[in-house]
């Protein structure tokens, strides 16, 4: 039999070499990316320490996906995903509100769908004085005395920018309730000193409007833009308290003066109270954000936003997070935790997460 | 003869057959390579490059629009440094280039003492500086430690270039400002504004 030495054709040749063409990016974009589905989490700064624990924990009985945790301030973080195009599969914020109220009827661009339409309500906070053991009064500083140990001129005070920092304007908020609860009216400028231009309160009826200027000069406090620098002072033992938040300051392996409920922003049984006051920011920094905060607890949330590239695998993370192991995690960080999660509109959760109305 | 044109007319097409597959195979592979890796719906790079412009608003209501190239033939200035995310994360140093924001604003009249300027992007984010900070007086970070140290000579550039290229449009295409100086020290990331389309000088009651 006379084998025949296998001919390719001119046409056979084209055929082959347009399918290699086609056939070929897929196989060098495939080659590219990594074999794990990567599942991409924002959340606010002040839940990096759990997340990152988190992704570990995660990953470790999900080797088949790869968790990026990114943190950013909330505003921010819901920025990335509604004004920044960032394809993001989790969201979680210090600030629940911001989700109904950038998310919910902001429409993902060339569809009909909103960026989210429901969240979970998974954790708390509560906001107090973190110190170190070289901070001057350390031995005697409490929830009845800390007012006065601030007022010593000799104390450095650190708060984070209200304009930048949910932290600083939730401070400010927590020195104007001070003033309610302990029945002194000096202890918002005794403790935070006078700035220029002023920061003003003034009384409405039943409301305190702190108005803040654009740019913060003050004359007594140090302000930075953000906790992780104050942090930073709080350790080099330049200042000696800053207010933070609880979780923070104890992952940081920092003292933290506990406040009364009644003033720390953590309970739901002092949301009235939390209520009559509110910071009016006169600086614009986002133009999709009316810069005006009210007094309220402090609950985080989180979401899937609508156009996650791996909604399955997003639902499986908040699975975990909101399930046993995920508890355990947040326990062991010292994230204060909202037991049971609350639901905003269940009807509208996805079918893979269904089986958490069930619990 | 004419059987020879014939024969080199028959030579032509065959090769001109053979190679047709390989042009197009080429061309497609342009064309492919473009629509793979470039992704230019994400960036849409050069249309951003066309449309973009500087607004300055003065104090006394001056109003002047700048194209890049118009910021470009100012006078520019190199400077170095970085800055850090609120979770700690270090960009930079980098070696930048562009213009002073003093430069610019004085198109509109200028900066005075009690004056604020805004900084604006396109995405709706803003940034606001008093006469001291533009001066330079801000909190800068060892980019190692992060500890806090003192500086120099420090100021706010409208930057173009970064490390001798031109800006990408994840660092800002095509202006950012930054906050710079002499010496490669850090600086908080929410100074540095993406994307900068507007500046604003307002005088403070």
């Amino acid at each position: 039999m006379l084998l025949r030495k296998p001919v390719c054709s001119a046409k056979a040749k084209t055929v082959g070499l347009l399918l290699l063409l086609l056939i070929g990016p897929i196989i060098s974009v495939t080659a590219c990316t990594p074999g794990r589905t990567q599942l991409k989490i924002i959340c606010a700064s002040s839940l990096m320490v759990p997340f990152q624990e988190m992704e570990k924990e995660f990953e470790a009985v999900h080797p088949d996906i790869d968790v990026v945790v990114e943190g950013h301030g909330s505003i921010q973080v819901i920025r990335y995903v509604t004004e920044l195009d960032t394809k993001a599969d989790v969201v979680a914020v210090a600030d629940y509100l911001l989700i109904p109220m950038m998310m919910y009827d902001n429409q993902v661009p060339g569809t009909s769908q909103s960026y989210a339409d429901w969240y979970v309500k998974f954790a708390t906070n509560r906001l107090g004085l973190a110190y170190t053991n070289k901070s001057k009064y350390a031995d005697r500083i409490n929830a009845t005395n800390w007012y006065d140990i601030l007022s010593d001129p000799d104390v450095k005070l650190g708060i984070p920018d209200p304009n930048i920092d949910s932290c600083g304007y939730r401070s400010l908020m927590m020195c104007q309730l001070a003033e309610t609860y302990y029945g002194d009216a000096t202890i918002f400028e005794k403790v935070l000193g006078a700035f220029s231009p002023p920061v003003t309160v003034s009384d409405n009826t039943d409301t305190y409007t702190i108005s803040v200027p654009e740019v913060l000069k003050p004359t007594k406090v140090t302000i930075r833009g953000s906790s992780v620098v104050l942090l930073g002072l709080l350790e080099s033992g330049d200042l000696d308290y800053s207010f933070e938040y609880e979780s923070v300051a104890t992952q940081h392996g920092l003292g933290f003066v506990e406040m009364p409920p009644e003033i720390d922003l953590s309970s739901q049984n002092f949301a009235d109270m939390y209520n009559h006051v509110v910071v009016r920011l006169d600086f614009q920094r986002f133009a999709s954000i009316n810069p005006e905060f009210r007094g309220e607890p402090i609950v985080y949330a989180l979401t899937i936003p609508s156009n996650s590239s791996h909604p399955e695998a997003a639902a499986e993370f908040v699975k975990f997070l909101l399930g046993t192991e995920g508890q355990r995690v947040l326990s062991e960080t010292y994230q204060p935790t909202l037991v049971p999660a609350e639901i905003d509109n269940p009807a509208n959760l996805p079918a893979s997460l269904k089986s958490l109305l069930e619990e | 003869m004419s059987e020879q044109k014939q024969e080199s007319k028959k030579g032509r097409t065959g090769r001109l057959r053979k190679a047709m597959p390989v042009f197009i195979v080429g061309l497609l592979c342009i064309v492919a390579a473009i629509v793979v890796y470039a992704h230019p719906w994400q960036r849409n790079a050069s249309e951003a490059d066309i449309k973009w412009n500087l607004t300055l608003i003065g104090s006394n209501g001056d109003n002047v629009t700048l194209s890049l190239d118009d910021i470009k033939a100012m006078k520019s200035t190199t400077a170095q440094g970085g800055f850090f995310t609120t979770t700690g994360v270090i960009n930079g140093p980098y070696d930048v280039k562009g213009v002073s924001i003093e430069d610019v604003c004085d198109l509109v009249g200028g900066m005075g003492p009690s004056d604020l300027v805004f900084v604006s992007a396109a995405d709706g984010y803003s940034s606001v500086f008093d006469y001291d900070q533009v001066s330079g007086n801000l909190p800068t970070y060892d980019p190692v430690t992060l500890k806090e140290m003192p500086h120099e000579k420090l100021g706010l550039t409208l930057v173009y270039e970064q490390d001798g290229k031109p800006l990408s449009y994840d660092d800002g295409k095509p202006l950012r400002l930054a906050v710079v100086g002499s010496e490669s020290l850090l600086t908080e990331g929410f100074y540095w504004v993406k994307w900068v389309d507007r500046i604003e000088v307002i005088h403070q009651g």
